[in-house]
Protein backbone atom coordinates (compact mmCIF):
# COMPACT_ATOMS: atom_id res chain seq x y z
CA UNK A 1 0.00 0.00 0.00
CA UNK A 2 1.31 3.43 -0.96
CA UNK A 3 0.67 6.56 1.02
CA UNK A 4 -0.09 10.20 0.38
CA UNK A 5 0.63 12.61 3.18
CA UNK A 6 -1.14 15.95 3.23
CA UNK A 7 0.12 18.51 5.70
CA UNK A 8 -1.87 21.59 6.58
CA UNK A 9 -0.08 24.25 8.62
CA UNK A 10 -1.70 26.05 11.52
CA UNK A 11 -2.46 29.17 9.48
CA UNK A 12 -4.09 27.29 6.65
CA UNK A 13 -5.93 25.07 9.12
CA UNK A 14 -7.30 28.21 10.76
CA UNK A 15 -8.57 29.47 7.42
CA UNK A 16 -10.07 26.07 6.74
CA UNK A 17 -11.81 26.04 10.11
CA UNK A 18 -13.14 29.56 9.57
CA UNK A 19 -14.68 28.43 6.32
CA UNK A 20 -16.13 25.36 7.99
CA UNK A 21 -17.64 27.38 10.85
CA UNK A 22 -19.10 29.91 8.45
CA UNK A 23 -20.71 27.04 6.62
CA UNK A 24 -22.49 25.80 9.70
CA UNK A 25 -24.91 28.72 9.40
CA UNK A 26 -27.62 29.55 11.86
CA UNK A 27 -28.78 27.14 14.47
CA UNK A 28 -32.25 27.52 15.91
CA UNK A 29 -33.55 25.64 18.90
CA UNK A 30 -36.63 26.08 21.01
CA UNK A 31 -38.22 24.37 23.96
CA UNK A 32 -38.71 24.71 27.66
CA UNK A 33 -36.14 25.05 30.41
CA UNK A 34 -35.74 26.05 34.02
CA UNK A 35 -34.78 29.57 35.02
CA UNK A 36 -34.20 29.13 38.73
CA UNK A 37 -37.53 27.76 39.97
CA UNK A 38 -39.43 29.12 36.98
CA UNK A 39 -40.36 27.28 33.80
CA UNK A 40 -39.52 29.25 30.68
CA UNK A 41 -40.22 28.71 27.03
CA UNK A 42 -37.46 29.84 24.75
CA UNK A 43 -36.27 30.21 21.22
CA UNK A 44 -32.60 30.56 20.48
CA UNK A 45 -30.92 31.58 17.22
CA UNK A 46 -27.17 31.21 17.27
CA UNK A 47 -24.21 31.50 14.95
CA UNK A 48 -20.68 30.25 15.57
CA UNK A 49 -17.63 32.09 14.40
CA UNK A 50 -14.09 30.91 14.90
CA UNK A 51 -11.21 32.62 16.56
CA UNK A 52 -7.65 31.45 16.82
CA UNK A 53 -6.55 27.88 16.23
CA UNK A 54 -3.95 25.96 18.17
CA UNK A 55 -2.78 22.58 16.94
CA UNK A 56 -1.16 20.48 19.62
CA UNK A 57 0.30 17.02 19.06
CA UNK A 58 -0.72 14.32 19.00
CA UNK A 59 -4.36 15.06 18.32
CA UNK A 60 -5.69 18.25 19.85
CA UNK A 61 -7.18 21.10 17.89
CA UNK A 62 -8.06 24.01 20.16
CA UNK A 63 -10.26 26.86 19.00
CA UNK A 64 -9.63 29.89 21.13
CA UNK A 65 -11.91 32.89 21.08
CA UNK A 66 -14.74 30.86 19.69
CA UNK A 67 -17.69 33.22 19.50
CA UNK A 68 -21.36 32.28 19.77
CA UNK A 69 -23.65 35.11 18.70
CA UNK A 70 -27.22 34.50 19.75
CA UNK A 71 -30.67 36.00 19.93
CA UNK A 72 -32.61 34.57 22.84
CA UNK A 73 -36.33 35.06 23.31
CA UNK A 74 -37.87 33.59 26.38
CA UNK A 75 -40.99 34.07 28.38
CA UNK A 76 -42.20 32.91 31.73
CA UNK A 77 -45.21 33.31 33.95
CA UNK A 78 -45.16 34.88 37.37
CA UNK A 79 -48.01 34.82 39.87
CA UNK A 80 -48.06 38.25 41.49
CA UNK A 81 -50.31 36.81 44.18
CA UNK A 82 -47.32 34.80 45.36
CA UNK A 83 -45.67 38.04 46.43
CA UNK A 84 -48.48 40.40 47.33
CA UNK A 85 -51.46 39.89 49.61
CA UNK A 86 -53.77 37.67 47.62
CA UNK A 87 -57.05 39.16 48.70
CA UNK A 88 -56.58 42.88 49.14
CA UNK A 89 -54.55 45.91 49.88
CA UNK A 90 -54.73 45.77 53.65
CA UNK A 91 -56.69 48.14 55.81
CA UNK A 92 -54.33 50.59 57.46
CA UNK A 93 -55.27 52.43 60.64
CA UNK A 94 -53.85 55.61 62.11
CA UNK A 95 -54.22 57.25 65.48
CA UNK A 96 -54.71 60.86 64.53
CA UNK A 97 -54.49 63.72 67.04
CA UNK A 98 -57.84 65.26 68.01
CA UNK A 99 -59.82 63.00 65.68
CA UNK A 100 -58.91 59.58 66.93
CA UNK A 101 -58.61 56.46 64.82
CA UNK A 102 -58.93 56.63 61.05
CA UNK A 103 -58.59 53.64 58.76
CA UNK A 104 -58.15 53.38 55.03
CA UNK A 105 -60.36 50.74 53.47
CA UNK A 106 -59.05 47.39 52.37
CA UNK A 107 -59.22 47.11 48.61
CA UNK A 108 -59.84 43.82 46.89
CA UNK A 109 -57.53 43.11 44.03
CA UNK A 110 -57.19 39.75 42.36
CA UNK A 111 -53.56 39.82 41.41
CA UNK A 112 -53.04 38.15 38.06
CA UNK A 113 -50.45 35.75 36.78
CA UNK A 114 -48.53 37.66 34.16
CA UNK A 115 -46.40 36.52 31.25
CA UNK A 116 -43.03 38.22 31.03
CA UNK A 117 -41.37 38.19 27.61
CA UNK A 118 -37.63 38.76 27.47
CA UNK A 119 -35.52 39.30 24.37
CA UNK A 120 -31.79 39.64 24.44
CA UNK A 121 -29.17 39.66 21.69
CA UNK A 122 -25.65 39.04 22.85
CA UNK A 123 -22.63 36.81 22.40
CA UNK A 124 -20.34 34.64 24.47
CA UNK A 125 -16.76 33.71 23.87
CA UNK A 126 -15.09 30.52 24.78
CA UNK A 127 -12.60 27.80 24.08
CA UNK A 128 -13.33 24.43 22.59
CA UNK A 129 -11.01 21.48 22.26
CA UNK A 130 -11.46 19.22 19.29
CA UNK A 131 -9.91 16.02 18.02
CA UNK A 132 -9.66 14.76 14.47
CA UNK A 133 -12.03 11.92 13.72
CA UNK A 134 -12.02 9.77 10.60
CA UNK A 135 -14.92 7.62 9.50
CA UNK A 136 -15.73 5.57 6.41
CA UNK A 137 -19.42 5.68 5.63
CA UNK A 138 -20.92 4.18 2.48
CA UNK A 139 -17.50 4.09 0.81
CA UNK A 140 -16.86 7.72 1.55
CA UNK A 141 -14.07 8.89 3.81
CA UNK A 142 -15.00 11.69 6.17
CA UNK A 143 -12.51 13.62 8.22
CA UNK A 144 -13.86 15.98 10.82
CA UNK A 145 -12.75 17.68 13.97
CA UNK A 146 -15.07 16.89 16.87
CA UNK A 147 -15.53 19.01 19.98
CA UNK A 148 -14.42 17.06 23.03
CA UNK A 149 -16.27 17.45 26.31
CA UNK A 150 -18.04 20.64 27.33
CA UNK A 151 -16.66 23.86 25.89
CA UNK A 152 -15.59 26.55 28.29
CA UNK A 153 -17.86 29.49 27.55
CA UNK A 154 -17.48 32.80 29.35
CA UNK A 155 -21.07 33.15 30.49
CA UNK A 156 -20.67 35.77 33.20
CA UNK A 157 -21.15 39.00 31.22
CA UNK A 158 -23.93 37.46 29.15
CA UNK A 159 -25.72 36.24 32.28
CA UNK A 160 -25.56 39.74 33.76
CA UNK A 161 -27.00 41.13 30.52
CA UNK A 162 -29.78 38.53 30.54
CA UNK A 163 -30.53 39.25 34.19
CA UNK A 164 -30.73 42.98 33.48
CA UNK A 165 -33.01 42.31 30.51
CA UNK A 166 -35.27 40.21 32.73
CA UNK A 167 -35.49 43.08 35.23
CA UNK A 168 -36.40 45.53 32.48
CA UNK A 169 -38.96 43.20 30.96
CA UNK A 170 -40.45 42.41 34.36
CA UNK A 171 -40.80 46.10 35.15
CA UNK A 172 -42.59 46.72 31.86
CA UNK A 173 -44.90 43.73 32.30
CA UNK A 174 -45.72 44.36 35.94
CA UNK A 175 -46.37 48.05 35.31
CA UNK A 176 -49.36 47.07 33.17
CA UNK A 177 -51.13 45.41 36.07
CA UNK A 178 -53.98 47.62 37.33
CA UNK A 179 -53.48 48.82 40.86
CA UNK A 180 -49.88 47.69 41.07
CA UNK A 181 -48.57 51.25 41.54
CA UNK A 182 -47.28 51.14 45.10
CA UNK A 183 -45.99 47.61 44.78
CA UNK A 184 -44.26 47.74 41.44
CA UNK A 185 -40.75 47.94 42.81
CA UNK A 186 -41.32 45.16 45.34
CA UNK A 187 -42.81 42.79 42.78
CA UNK A 188 -39.92 43.37 40.38
CA UNK A 189 -37.48 42.88 43.24
CA UNK A 190 -39.22 39.65 44.15
CA UNK A 191 -39.05 38.39 40.56
CA UNK A 192 -35.37 39.16 40.18
CA UNK A 193 -34.69 37.69 43.63
CA UNK A 194 -36.48 34.53 42.55
CA UNK A 195 -34.32 34.19 39.48
CA UNK A 196 -30.80 35.37 40.43
CA UNK A 197 -27.77 35.80 38.19
CA UNK A 198 -26.71 32.24 38.97
CA UNK A 199 -29.93 30.95 37.44
CA UNK A 200 -29.39 33.10 34.35
CA UNK A 201 -25.88 31.68 34.08
CA UNK A 202 -27.22 28.15 34.41
CA UNK A 203 -29.85 28.71 31.75
CA UNK A 204 -27.38 30.16 29.28
CA UNK A 205 -24.99 27.30 29.90
CA UNK A 206 -27.72 24.73 29.29
CA UNK A 207 -28.80 26.45 26.08
CA UNK A 208 -25.50 27.50 24.56
CA UNK A 209 -23.09 24.73 25.46
CA UNK A 210 -24.99 22.03 23.54
CA UNK A 211 -24.63 24.16 20.43
CA UNK A 212 -20.93 23.46 20.59
CA UNK A 213 -20.45 20.33 22.71
CA UNK A 214 -19.95 17.12 20.74
CA UNK A 215 -20.22 19.00 17.51
CA UNK A 216 -18.30 17.73 14.47
CA UNK A 217 -16.95 20.08 11.83
CA UNK A 218 -16.23 18.27 8.55
CA UNK A 219 -12.97 19.26 6.90
CA UNK A 220 -12.40 16.53 4.27
CA UNK A 221 -14.70 14.25 2.38
CA UNK A 222 -13.59 11.88 -0.31
CA UNK A 223 -15.15 8.78 -1.98
CA UNK A 224 -13.05 5.71 -1.38
CA UNK A 225 -12.64 5.24 -5.14
CA UNK A 226 -10.64 8.06 -6.60
CA UNK A 227 -10.29 8.35 -10.36
CA UNK A 228 -6.94 9.90 -11.23
CA UNK A 229 -7.51 9.97 -15.00
CA UNK A 230 -10.05 8.08 -17.10
CA UNK A 231 -9.34 4.38 -16.82
CA UNK A 232 -6.98 4.91 -13.89
CA UNK A 233 -8.41 4.80 -10.45
CA UNK A 234 -7.10 4.11 -6.99
CA UNK A 235 -8.71 2.92 -3.84
CA UNK A 236 -8.19 4.87 -0.63
CA UNK A 237 -7.64 2.07 1.83
CA UNK A 238 -6.93 4.03 4.96
CA UNK A 239 -7.11 7.64 6.15
CA UNK A 240 -5.62 8.87 9.42
CA UNK A 241 -5.48 12.34 10.86
CA UNK A 242 -3.18 13.70 13.55
CA UNK A 243 -1.31 16.76 14.67
CA UNK A 244 2.42 16.51 14.21
CA UNK A 245 5.24 18.01 16.21
CA UNK A 246 5.32 21.04 13.93
CA UNK A 247 1.75 21.94 14.82
CA UNK A 248 0.46 20.89 11.46
CA UNK A 249 -2.61 18.87 10.72
CA UNK A 250 -1.49 15.74 8.89
CA UNK A 251 -3.70 13.52 6.77
CA UNK A 252 -2.09 10.24 5.82
CA UNK A 253 -3.93 8.45 3.01
CA UNK A 254 -2.99 4.89 2.19
CA UNK A 255 -4.04 3.73 -1.31
CA UNK A 256 -3.75 0.86 -3.73
CA UNK A 257 -4.40 0.64 -7.46
CA UNK A 258 -7.69 -0.75 -8.68
CA UNK B 1 -48.59 59.00 37.19
CA UNK B 2 -48.39 58.00 40.81
CA UNK B 3 -46.99 60.86 42.78
CA UNK B 4 -46.86 62.26 46.25
CA UNK B 5 -49.19 65.20 45.77
CA UNK B 6 -52.38 65.88 47.69
CA UNK B 7 -53.57 67.99 44.75
CA UNK B 8 -53.63 64.88 42.59
CA UNK B 9 -55.18 61.86 44.28
CA UNK B 10 -54.08 58.59 42.72
CA UNK B 11 -54.18 54.85 43.37
CA UNK B 12 -54.85 54.09 47.05
CA UNK B 13 -54.65 57.79 48.00
CA UNK B 14 -57.26 59.08 50.43
CA UNK B 15 -58.50 62.49 51.44
CA UNK B 16 -60.23 62.88 54.77
CA UNK B 17 -62.09 65.69 56.42
CA UNK B 18 -63.76 66.05 59.78
CA UNK B 19 -66.96 68.04 59.58
CA UNK B 20 -67.25 70.06 62.78
CA UNK B 21 -70.29 72.17 62.00
CA UNK B 22 -73.75 71.27 60.74
CA UNK B 23 -74.67 72.30 57.23
CA UNK B 24 -74.90 71.09 53.68
CA UNK B 25 -71.79 70.83 51.58
CA UNK B 26 -71.92 70.20 47.85
CA UNK B 27 -68.78 69.17 46.06
CA UNK B 28 -67.29 68.03 42.78
CA UNK B 29 -64.65 65.50 41.84
CA UNK B 30 -62.56 66.64 38.89
CA UNK B 31 -59.41 65.68 37.13
CA UNK B 32 -56.35 66.94 38.92
CA UNK B 33 -54.97 70.12 37.43
CA UNK B 34 -56.22 73.62 36.75
CA UNK B 35 -59.86 73.93 37.74
CA UNK B 36 -62.34 75.10 35.15
CA UNK B 37 -65.10 77.58 35.69
CA UNK B 38 -67.78 74.92 36.06
CA UNK B 39 -70.02 75.18 39.09
CA UNK B 40 -71.53 71.71 38.89
CA UNK B 41 -71.24 70.05 42.28
CA UNK B 42 -73.18 66.83 42.00
CA UNK B 43 -72.22 65.25 45.31
CA UNK B 44 -73.31 66.20 48.80
CA UNK B 45 -72.40 65.77 52.46
CA UNK B 46 -75.09 66.84 54.90
CA UNK B 47 -73.94 67.39 58.46
CA UNK B 48 -76.55 67.19 61.21
CA UNK B 49 -76.42 67.81 64.95
CA UNK B 50 -74.70 70.62 66.70
CA UNK B 51 -72.79 68.99 69.50
CA UNK B 52 -69.15 68.24 68.77
CA UNK B 53 -68.46 64.59 69.41
CA UNK B 54 -65.82 63.16 71.66
CA UNK B 55 -63.11 61.40 69.71
CA UNK B 56 -64.37 57.98 70.81
CA UNK B 57 -67.80 58.84 69.39
CA UNK B 58 -66.58 59.86 65.97
CA UNK B 59 -67.78 57.77 63.08
CA UNK B 60 -65.81 57.37 59.89
CA UNK B 61 -67.71 57.37 56.59
CA UNK B 62 -66.01 56.17 53.42
CA UNK B 63 -66.74 57.44 49.92
CA UNK B 64 -65.34 55.47 46.99
CA UNK B 65 -64.31 57.49 43.95
CA UNK B 66 -64.55 55.83 40.55
CA UNK B 67 -64.00 56.97 37.00
CA UNK B 68 -66.21 56.14 34.04
CA UNK B 69 -66.69 57.63 30.61
CA UNK B 70 -69.30 59.91 32.14
CA UNK B 71 -66.83 61.28 34.63
CA UNK B 72 -66.10 60.69 38.27
CA UNK B 73 -68.62 59.15 40.59
CA UNK B 74 -68.80 59.13 44.36
CA UNK B 75 -70.29 56.20 46.18
CA UNK B 76 -72.37 57.16 48.06
CA UNK B 77 -73.09 60.31 46.12
CA UNK B 78 -75.00 61.77 49.04
CA UNK B 79 -74.07 61.24 52.63
CA UNK B 80 -75.52 62.37 55.93
CA UNK B 81 -73.17 62.49 58.88
CA UNK B 82 -73.16 63.83 62.41
CA UNK B 83 -71.17 66.93 63.28
CA UNK B 84 -67.76 65.75 64.32
CA UNK B 85 -67.73 62.74 62.01
CA UNK B 86 -64.99 62.06 59.49
CA UNK B 87 -65.52 61.44 55.77
CA UNK B 88 -62.75 59.67 53.91
CA UNK B 89 -62.70 59.69 50.11
CA UNK B 90 -60.61 56.96 48.57
CA UNK B 91 -59.56 56.05 45.08
CA UNK B 92 -61.33 52.90 43.98
CA UNK B 93 -59.59 51.97 40.74
CA UNK B 94 -60.36 55.42 39.37
CA UNK B 95 -57.27 55.24 37.21
CA UNK B 96 -57.31 58.99 36.66
CA UNK B 97 -55.77 61.45 39.13
CA UNK B 98 -58.43 63.62 40.71
CA UNK B 99 -59.17 66.22 43.33
CA UNK B 100 -62.17 66.94 45.48
CA UNK B 101 -63.43 70.46 46.04
CA UNK B 102 -66.64 72.19 46.94
CA UNK B 103 -68.44 74.21 49.55
CA UNK B 104 -66.90 75.09 52.86
CA UNK B 105 -63.97 73.09 54.01
CA UNK B 106 -64.00 70.46 51.23
CA UNK B 107 -60.81 70.91 49.24
CA UNK B 108 -58.22 68.16 48.80
CA UNK B 109 -55.93 70.64 47.09
CA UNK B 110 -55.85 72.92 50.09
CA UNK B 111 -55.71 71.02 53.37
CA UNK B 112 -57.09 72.86 56.34
CA UNK B 113 -58.26 72.12 59.85
CA UNK B 114 -58.76 68.47 60.67
CA UNK B 115 -58.23 67.20 57.19
CA UNK B 116 -55.80 64.59 55.96
CA UNK B 117 -54.14 62.96 53.00
CA UNK B 118 -52.84 59.42 52.81
CA UNK B 119 -50.32 58.13 50.32
CA UNK B 120 -48.88 54.68 49.74
CA UNK B 121 -45.19 54.91 48.90
CA UNK B 122 -44.54 52.45 46.12
CA UNK B 123 -40.94 53.17 45.27
CA UNK B 124 -37.85 53.42 47.41
CA UNK B 125 -36.16 56.76 47.68
CA UNK B 126 -35.91 59.98 49.61
CA UNK B 127 -39.02 62.11 49.26
CA UNK B 128 -38.90 65.70 50.39
CA UNK B 129 -42.39 67.11 50.50
CA UNK B 130 -43.30 70.77 50.56
CA UNK B 131 -46.40 72.89 50.65
CA UNK B 132 -46.98 73.90 47.04
CA UNK B 133 -49.03 76.82 48.32
CA UNK B 134 -45.88 78.35 49.72
CA UNK B 135 -46.21 78.18 53.50
CA UNK B 136 -42.68 76.84 53.86
CA UNK B 137 -43.82 73.64 55.54
CA UNK B 138 -41.74 70.65 54.55
CA UNK B 139 -40.69 67.22 55.64
CA UNK B 140 -38.96 64.09 54.43
CA UNK B 141 -40.00 60.49 53.95
CA UNK B 142 -37.28 57.91 53.48
CA UNK B 143 -38.57 54.78 51.78
CA UNK B 144 -36.44 51.68 51.84
CA UNK B 145 -37.03 48.47 49.94
CA UNK B 146 -37.73 45.49 52.14
CA UNK B 147 -35.74 42.31 51.73
CA UNK B 148 -38.30 40.09 50.07
CA UNK B 149 -35.86 37.56 48.70
CA UNK B 150 -36.87 34.99 51.31
CA UNK B 151 -40.36 33.94 52.40
CA UNK B 152 -39.78 35.11 55.97
CA UNK B 153 -38.76 38.58 54.79
CA UNK B 154 -41.81 38.70 52.56
CA UNK B 155 -44.11 37.79 55.44
CA UNK B 156 -42.52 40.45 57.62
CA UNK B 157 -42.99 43.01 54.85
CA UNK B 158 -46.64 42.06 54.33
CA UNK B 159 -47.26 42.55 58.04
CA UNK B 160 -45.61 45.96 57.85
CA UNK B 161 -48.04 47.05 55.13
CA UNK B 162 -50.85 47.12 57.67
CA UNK B 163 -48.95 49.46 59.96
CA UNK B 164 -49.52 53.09 59.10
CA UNK B 165 -47.46 56.14 60.00
CA UNK B 166 -48.77 59.58 60.85
CA UNK B 167 -47.17 62.93 60.09
CA UNK B 168 -48.94 65.66 62.07
CA UNK B 169 -49.06 69.19 60.71
CA UNK B 170 -50.17 71.93 63.04
CA UNK B 171 -49.48 75.56 62.27
CA UNK B 172 -45.85 75.76 61.29
CA UNK B 173 -44.91 72.47 62.97
CA UNK B 174 -44.41 69.11 61.32
CA UNK B 175 -44.00 66.05 63.51
CA UNK B 176 -41.98 64.04 62.67
CA UNK B 177 -40.05 66.05 60.13
CA UNK B 178 -38.41 62.90 58.85
CA UNK B 179 -39.90 59.44 58.73
CA UNK B 180 -38.45 56.15 57.56
CA UNK B 181 -40.73 53.47 56.15
CA UNK B 182 -40.55 50.50 53.80
CA UNK B 183 -41.93 50.33 50.29
CA UNK B 184 -45.69 49.87 50.20
CA UNK B 185 -46.38 51.46 53.58
CA UNK B 186 -48.95 54.21 53.96
CA UNK B 187 -48.39 57.62 55.53
CA UNK B 188 -51.25 59.73 56.82
CA UNK B 189 -50.53 63.46 56.69
CA UNK B 190 -52.86 64.72 59.40
CA UNK B 191 -53.51 68.43 59.20
CA UNK B 192 -54.66 69.54 62.65
CA UNK B 193 -54.60 73.19 61.71
CA UNK B 194 -53.16 74.93 58.66
CA UNK B 195 -54.10 77.79 56.37
CA UNK B 196 -54.65 75.59 53.32
CA UNK B 197 -51.62 73.58 52.41
CA UNK B 198 -50.62 70.78 50.08
CA UNK B 199 -48.33 67.81 50.54
CA UNK B 200 -46.35 67.80 47.33
CA UNK B 201 -43.16 66.06 46.27
CA UNK B 202 -40.52 68.78 46.00
CA UNK B 203 -39.54 67.56 42.53
CA UNK B 204 -43.00 68.25 41.12
CA UNK B 205 -44.06 71.61 39.68
CA UNK B 206 -45.67 73.62 42.45
CA UNK B 207 -47.62 76.03 40.30
CA UNK B 208 -46.14 78.88 42.30
CA UNK B 209 -44.63 81.83 40.41
CA UNK B 210 -40.88 81.62 40.07
CA UNK B 211 -39.01 83.72 42.61
CA UNK B 212 -38.12 87.14 41.25
CA UNK B 213 -34.49 88.18 41.17
CA UNK B 214 -34.27 91.92 41.48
Amino acid sequence: MSEIVVTVGETDAGSLLGTVLAGTGHQTVDGTAKLGPLDVTYRLDATLTGGGLDLNPPATVRITDLRVDYALSLSFEFDIGSVLPEEHIPRVCFDVPVIGRICTPAIDIDWPTIRIPVSVTDFVRGTAELSPAVTLDAEVWNVAVVVQGVPVLQLGPAANALFAAIGTAATAAVALVPGIGPFLAVVVAAITATISVAAATGLLGRLLQPLVAGRAFPIYRQPQRLEIVPALAIRLDQVTARVDDNSALVLAIGFSPL
Amino acid sequence: MYELDSRSLGPFDCYSLRFAQPGEHRYAITRAGPRGLGTDRPFRVTVTGDQPLRSDEITQHNVAVRWSTDGFTANPAELTVTAGDVVLWHDHHAGVPFEIHGDGPIDSGSLREQSGYTHVFGNPGHYTWIDANGSGLRGRIVVRDPDVSRPRGRERWLAQLSRGHVVTIEGDRVEPEELEIVTGQTVYFAVVAAPGITVTDESLPTGLPAPSHE
